[in-house]
C-alpha cells in the first residue's frame, strides 16, 4: 500500500511539485519540514524520484518515415475536409427533419383522439364536423318529432313537470288520471332562451290542447281500462296563437295506452335494429374522424425517404471521418 | 515560439505546402513518440501521427495563436484517442511470437550481440518495455499526462493547454498516475535492470 495514513493530499501535491521542480520557496520550506516529520513521505519522494529518472531515460524512438505531405495528399486532405462537414450537416439536418415529422405526426394523432376538449386547429376541424352532423340531425328532427315517451294512466295526486330540450308536460286532475307526454322538440333545444321567455304561453297552449275527460271515480274502478275516455281537442294549428317572436309548430301528442289484450305477452324479443346496423352506423359516424386523422401533414413516404437520407449521409460522413 | 516558426505557420495557413512540411519535420519526432507511448504500438502510432498531420493541415486556418507545439500535440492526442477507440471496436492480434504466458518473445536482435553498447541498449529496452507495460495499465487521461510531463518533459501549463483542463487537474492526474506507476513497477521489480529498480521502504531498511 503506497498511500500511508500520515501522507495527506497536500503532501502528495507538494511531492508532485517537488519532483517537477515547481515548488515555490514557501512550499519548499513546508515540504522539507514534512519530509523530516514523515518517513513514509520521505520514502515516497525517494521512490518517485527514481521513477521520474527512469521515465526520463526511456530512449526516444526515431520516426519510421517522414510525415510530410505530398501535393496529391494535400489536395486529397482538403477535398475530404469539404465533403466531410457537408455530409455531416446533411445527415444532421435530415435526422432533425425526421424527428420533427415523426414528432408532429405523433402530436397531431394524439390530439385527434384526445377525449378531453383542447384548443387548437385539429379540434376546430372536429367541431366543424360535429356541427355539420348536428345540422343534418336537426333537419330530420324538424321534419318529424321524435317521441320519447307518451303514456297515460289513471292516478291520483298532484304534480307537474316541464323541461326544456326533452319537453315534458303533465296535466293532472285532482280526482285522478294523468297524461304524460315527453318528446324531443328540436326548436326547444336551440331556442331555449326563447322558450324560457314564452314559457307561460306554452303552458297555456298545452292546457288548451289537451284536456282529459275523467270518468267518475266509481265508474273508473268498474270499467276496463280500454273504456277510459280520453279526448283530445285539437284546434287547427293556424288558430294557435303563436308567440310574439317565434312561430312554434306543434303536433298533437300520440297517446299510447296499454293494450289489455297484450298484457302479459311478449311483444318483441329483439330490437328493431341489429347490432350490425348499430356498428355500421357507428363506423359511418367515425369515418370522417378517421379520415381527418389520416390526413397527416407529411406522408409516411417522405418520412422514410428522410430517414434513409439521414442514414446514408451519416454513413458517408462516418466513412470520410474514419477512413484511412 | 520563434519568429521563424510564426512565419512558417502564417505561410502554411496561406496554403504554402513547403512551409507546412517544415513545421511537420520540426515536430514529427515529438508527435510520434507521444503517440507511441499512448498507443503502445508503432504501427498505431504511425497511423495516429499521420492522421494528426493531415488534420493539422486541414485545421491550420483555425489556429489562433498561442503555443503551436501545444496545439499540435492536442491534435496528436485526439488522433490517438480516435485510434484507441477504433482498436476497441476492432481488436487486433499481434503478429510477434508469444510465450505460453502471453509475453512477447525476445527479439533476436537483443541476443545477437552482448557488447557493452548493446547491453545498455538492451537494458534501456527492458526498462522501456516495463514502463510501457505499466503505462498501458493506466487510463487514457492519466497516461497522457504522464507521457507529456515525465517522458516528453512538458510543463504543467503546456499540458493543461493540450488537454484543455486546468493546471490543478493536470497536477492531480499526474499525482495519481505516478502512484499507480510506482505500484506497478514495484510489483514488476524483478523485470527491471538493477539501476532502475524502485526501492521500497523495506528494501532500504
Amino acid at each position: 500500500m503506497i498511500r500511508q495514513e500520515n501522507v495527506t493530499n497536500r503532501d502528495l501535491e507538494l511531492l508532485c511539485a517537488a519532483l517537477d521542480h515547481a515548488l515555490k520557496p514557501e512550499e519548499k520550506v513546508e515540504f522539507d519540514r514534512r519530509l523530516t516529520e514523515s518517513s513514509h513521505l520521505a520514502n515516497l519522494y525517494r521512490t518517485q524520484r527514481h521513477l521520474k529518472t527512469a521515465m526520463g531515460q526511456i530512449p526516444r524512438r526515431k520516426v519510421p518515415h517522414n510525415f510530410t505531405l505530398t501535393r496529391a495528399e494535400a489536395r486529397k486532405a482538403k477535398r475530404g475536409n469539404i465533403l466531410q462537414p457537408i455530409f455531416g450537416w446533411a445527415s444532421a439536418v435530415s435526422a432533425l427533419l425526421v424527428a420533427v415529422v415523426f414528432g408532429s405526426q405523433l402530436f397531431f394523432n394524439n390530439l385527434a383522439f384526445a377525449p378531453a376538449p383542447a384548443d387548437g386547429p385539429p379540434m376546430v376541424m372536429m367541431e366543424e364536423h360535429a356541427t355539420l352532423n348536428e345540422t343534418a340531425s336537426i333537419g330530420i328532427m324538424e321534419e318529424k318529432p321524435i317521441y320519447l315517451l307518451n303514456w297515460n294512466y289513471g292516478a291520483r295526486g298532484m304534480g307537474g313537470m316541464d323541461a326544456i330540450g326533452g319537453k315534458g308536460g303533465a296535466s293532472i286532475d285532482g280526482s285522478g288520471g294523468v297524461n304524460v307526454n315527453i318528446y324531443v322538440d328540436p326548436e326547444a333545444i336551440y331556442e331555449a332562451d326563447l322558450l324560457l321567455e314564452s314559457d307561460d304561453i306554452l303552458e297555456e297552449m298545452l292546457m288548451e290542447d289537451f284536456s282529459v275527460e275523467m270518468l267518475p271515480e266509481e265508474q273508473l274502478e268498474d270499467s276496463p281500462v280500454d273504456q277510459w275516455a280520453f279526448s283530445v281537442e285539437e284546434p287547427p294549428l293556424d288558430e294557435v296563437e303563436a308567440p310574439a317572436t317565434k312561430q312554434l309548430h306543434r303536433e298533437p301528442p300520440k297517446i299510447y295506452g296499454i293494450d289489455p289484450d297484450k298484457v302479459g305477452t311478449i311483444v318483441k324479443m329483439n330490437p328493431d335494429f341489429s347490432f350490425g346496423q348499430l356498428e355500421e352506423a357507428t363506423e359511418n359516424q367515425a369515418q370522417p374522424i378517421e379520415e381527418l386523422s389520416n390526413k397527416q401533414p407529411v406522408q409516411t413516404e417522405v418520412s422514410i425517404a428522410l430517414l434513409s437520407a439521414a442514414l446514408i449521409f451519416g454513413l458517408v460522413w462516418y466513412y470520410l471521418k474514419y477512413r484511412r | 515560439m520563434t519568429m521563424e516558426e510564426s512565419i512558417l505557420i502564417e505561410k502554411a495557413a496561406d496554403g504554402d505546402l513547403d512551409a507546412f512540411n517544415q513545421l511537420v519535420l520540426t515536430y514529427q519526432e515529438l508527435a510520434f513518440n507521444v503517440a507511441f507511448r499512448i498507443m503502445s504500438d508503432e504501427a498505431s502510432a504511425v497511423d495516429a501521427t499521420q492522421d494528426a498531420v493531415i488534420s493539422m493541415y486541414r485545421k491550420l486556418d483555425t489556429y489562433r495563436g498561442g503555443s503551436f507545439k501545444a496545439w499540435f500535440l492536442r491534435i496528436v492526442t485526439n488522433a490517438c484517442y480516435d485510434e484507441l477507440r477504433k482498436q476497441k471496436r476492432r481488436p487486433t492480434v499481434p503478429l510477434e511470437p508469444e510465450t505460453d504466458d502471453g509475453d512477447l518473445l525476445e527479439s533476436p536482435e537483443w541476443i545477437a550481440d552482448q557488447s557493452p553498447d548493446m547491453e545498455e541498449t538492451m537494458m534501456n529496452a527492458q526498462l522501456g518495455r516495463a514502463i510501457q507495460n505499466c503505462l498501458d495499465k493506466l487510463n487514457e487521461k492519466h497516461r497522457t499526462v504522464m507521457v507529456m510531463i515525465d517522458i516528453s518533459g512538458e510543463d504543467y501549463e503546456t499540458v493543461a493547454e493540450i488537454i484543455q483542463s486546468p493546471v490543478g487537474t493536470v497536477k492531480s492526474r499526474l499525482s495519481r498516475a505516478r502512484l499507480k506507476m510506482q505500484e506497478c513497477l514495484q510489483n514488476a521489480g524483478e523485470l527491471l535492470p538493477d539501476q532502475f529498480r524502485l526501492k521500497s521502504e523495506e528494501d532500504d531498511d
